[in-house]
């Protein structure tokens, strides 16, 4: 655990895109 | 639908990048330096409380103080203000758990948290969080305690099936070959400073 600093908020965080590590789908002939 | 069932956290669309450390495995595993029963997995980590984590936790403390006294245990939501579980990250440059060496070998790396989470003006704890990248210079190894040094170090660690168990290992310089193995897509940066190029600081300033 650590310290997160002053004036802790509560924040809820929708991502926009994609996970940033998913792996890349192959690609499937059309 | 009641008005209680609708959350009065604001929500932003996005998510938070911070900068954390975390302790290894002899296989490669990123577990959390503190709450070593935690093994960080590809995609998408989930918090929960670890009541039973070998871990000291300023909550179970106060929750046994106050079964003692007879008097009601302290509320307890997860990723609450007074709540200290989830997965942390910092924003303003520093990585507590590297700094401060609780760990001998800690590894570096980028998060990104999204979910509930509480943002404070050096960084964020998160309800989920993804790695984004390691970093595989060791800018804390100059702060390593002798503490563990040639000791065995136990962990509490659950199973995919939930069987917990308690594993026994001598900690040491991290395995980078067991690391990559371990999180093939995630990239390692040799420096932060290369790290951050890639993913920069979320500015959590103008968030909150």
């Amino acid at each position: 655990m650590g310290n997160i600093g002053d004036d802790p908020r509560e924040i809820e965080f929708e991502p926009l895109t994609q996970p940033t590590t998913a792996p890349v789908p192959e690609e499937v002939p059309a | 639908m009641t008005g209680a069932e609708f959350s009065d956290r604001p929500l932003v669309a996005g998510s938070v990048i911070g900068l954390r450390a975390f302790a290894t495995l002899p296989d490669g595993t990123l577990v959390s330096p503190v709450f070593r029963s935690y093994q960080w997995t590809e995609g998408e980590n989930v918090a929960s409380c670890e009541p039973d984590s070998l871990a000291p936790s300023a909550f179970r403390l106060a929750a046994t103080f106050a079964r003692i006294l007879g008097i009601a245990a302290p509320e307890h939501e997860l990723l609450a203000l007074r709540c200290g579980c989830g997965f942390y990250g910092y924003t303003d440059g520093s990585n507590d758990m590297m700094r401060t060496g609780f760990w001998m070998y800690p590894v570096a790396g980028l998060i990104e948290g999204y979910g509930r989470c509480v943002v404070g003006s050096r960084g964020f704890r998160a309800e989920k969080a993804r790695l984004v990248a390691l970093i595989a210079d060791q800018p804390g190894a100059q702060y390593r305690p002798r503490l563990y040094e040639g000791r065995a170090v136990l962990t509490l660690v659950r199973t995919p099936n939930g069987v917990r168990q308690i594993n026994a290992f001598t900690p040491g310089p991290p395995d980078w070959s067991a690391i990559r193995s371990r999180y093939p897509d995630v990239p390692v940066y040799p420096t932060t400073t290369a790290a951050l190029a890639a993913h920069p600081f979320t500015s959590t300033e103008e968030i909150r």
